[in-house]
This record gives C-alpha cells, sequence and structure tokens, in this order.
C-alpha cells in the first residue's frame, strides 16, 4: 500500500467510512491471522484474538494520529492482546496441568498449520516455528514471515534493535537445527528401507 | 550477528509460508462486528457530549452501581448467615 493511499485510507477511516476499513480488513486480516495462528498455536484462540484485533481498531479509528503506520499498529494490538493472554494463563489450572502432561510425554507442539501445509519443507518450517520460544518465535514472525523492517518489528515488540537480532538469529539458528535433525532422521530412515 | 534476510536461505523460505486465512462465514461475521463497533464510534465522535455521557457511564456509573448491587448483596448475606447462627 503507498505511504498516500495509507494516510487517505485513516482519514476516512477516521471519519468512519466502512469501505476504508473494508481495504484495510481485506489487506490485513490474512496476515494478522496467520501471525496470531503460528504465535498461539490455537485456531480458536487466534479467530478470538484476531477479532478483539479489529474490534479495536473500529474503537480506536476516530482518535488515530493521521501518520499512524496501520500495518504496524495493527500487529502491536495483536500481539499485547496475545501477551496479555499468556499472562492470564499462568492462572489458568487446566492450562498448566496439560502443559505439565505434555513435557511428561514429552508430546510436541503441532502447529494449526501442520496438517494443511502443502509441501514438505512447509510443514517441516511449521513445526520448527511451532516449537521456538514465544519471544524468538514473534520476531522470526514479524521479521521473516512478515518481511517487516528488523526497526519496525522491533518497535512493534517494544524491544531494541539488537534484542531482535539476537532474538531473530536464536530462532533462526534453533529451526535450522531442527531442520537439520529431521533431514539425518529421514536420511537413516532410507538408508534402513534400503 | 544475524545474516540479513535476504541473504538467509531459511528466512527466506520463512518468507514464503502462506497466508492462511479465517473461514468467510467467521471473516464476514468479524467484518460486521468491526463495522457495527466503528459506526458507533464515529457516532459518538460526532457527539462530543454523548461521547463524555458515555465514557462517563462506562467508567464511574457503571462500576460505581455494580459494586453498590454487589455490596448490598454480600452485607444481606453475611446478615442472613449470622441471623441463622443466632
Amino acid at each position: 500500500m503507498a505511504l498516500i493511499s495509507e494516510h487517505q485510507l485513516i482519514q476516512r477511516l477516521k471519519r468512519g467510512e466502512s469501505d476504508a476499513f473494508d481495504a484495510i480488513y481485506e489487506q490485513y486480516r490474512p496476515r494478522l491471522f496467520a501471525f496470531l495462528a503460528r504465535l498461539t498455536q490455537q485456531r480458536e484462540l487466534a479467530e478470538d484474538l484476531l477479532q478483539e484485533t479489529w474490534l479495536r481498531l473500529a474503537a480506536t479509528a476516530p482518535r488515530l494520529a493521521d501518520a499512524t503506520n496501520i500495518g504496524a499498529w495493527l500487529f502491536t494490538v495483536a500481539r499485547n492482546l496475545h501477551r496479555s493472554h499468556v499472562r492470564w494463563l499462568v492462572l489458568d489450572l487446566d492450562h498448566r496441568r496439560w502443559q505439565r502432561r505434555t513435557a511428561r510425554h514429552g508430546i510436541e507442539n503441532t502447529s494449526p498449520f501442520d496438517l494443511t501445509a502443502a509441501g514438505e519443507l512447509e510443514r517441516q518450517l511449521e513445526h520448527a516455528l511451532a516449537l521456538l520460544p514465544i519471544k524468538h518465535r514473534e520476531a522470526v514472525l514479524l521479521v521473516a514471515v512478515e518481511r517487516m523492517e528488523p526497526a519496525e518489528a522491533a518497535r512493534v515488540l517494544g524491544i531494541q534493535p539488537d534484542a531482535l537480532r539476537q532474538r531473530l538469529a536464536r530462532g533462526r539458528t534453533a529451526i535450522a537445527a531442527r531442520l537439520e535433525k529431521t533431514a539425518k532422521r529421514d536420511t537413516i530412515g532410507s538408508t534402513d528401507v534400503a | 550477528m544475524s545474516p540479513e534476510p535476504k541473504d538467509d536461505q531459511i528466512l527466506d523460505a520463512l518468507g514464503r509460508l502462506p497466508a492462511r486465512d479465517v473461514d468467510p462465514w467467521r471473516r464476514e461475521q468479524l467484518r460486521r462486528r468491526a463495522l457495527a463497533e466503528l459506526k458507533r464510534q464515529s457516532e459518538l465522535a460526532r457527539r462530543p457530549w454523548l461521547a463524555g455521557l458515555t465514557r462517563a457511564y462506562d467508567r464511574v456509573l457503571e462500576p460505581v452501581f455494580v459494586a453498590t448491587i454487589t455490596c448490598a448483596y454480600l452485607a444481606w448475606a453475611i446478615q442472613r448467615v449470622n441471623e441463622l447462627l443466632q
């Protein structure tokens, strides 16, 4: 979206024009949903947080600054909503029981996209992403998947650019290690069959 | 420390992951809810006095009302328990 058209869209959104909202909704909804689904690893929760994000935009629209970067604004709200949700999970006994059970039985997280991923590499990447700690995962999602500028992603996450680079590097290393491990396992599997 | 995304095969492959979407029914439901909220906020923005009134109700009147009802009910319940115990 060009800067001028985004500026115009925000002006119209502030006036409550529904077609301006629709244009922003169509552009950012799939990206936000994918971001939230990969972050939460739960489709229903991602849908709830997606709804809350759009309701926040609608509620704040008349007071938005003209120079708002709407993409960064939406991702910041979505990420903060997820963060609040994670804080509340500490008090959720069912969730803590589930965490203990998965830790005991070594069940790994499976991304909601794992089952529908088209190719083998895509499936492996989704799986490796799902296994990352949240703070590394959100950095990788914003910079690598969403192609956000590192400085902008750092602002969305509320951290310094250096910290973002560090999280990105750690996330990337963990994904690479995971892919390598899978490749080795597949090689051993095919040798055994041969 | 970290390679730039454009020079890195893994980050590049991550960048090609598709952005999937919610199903059409849910998509439309979310859109309608958000548009209703947008319309409500736009009307409030056009009438500042109404916005002030709504804000006062949301932030002061409603919490005070709920707290009063809750306290009155608790007082009644404690009084009843005391009566039963005596």
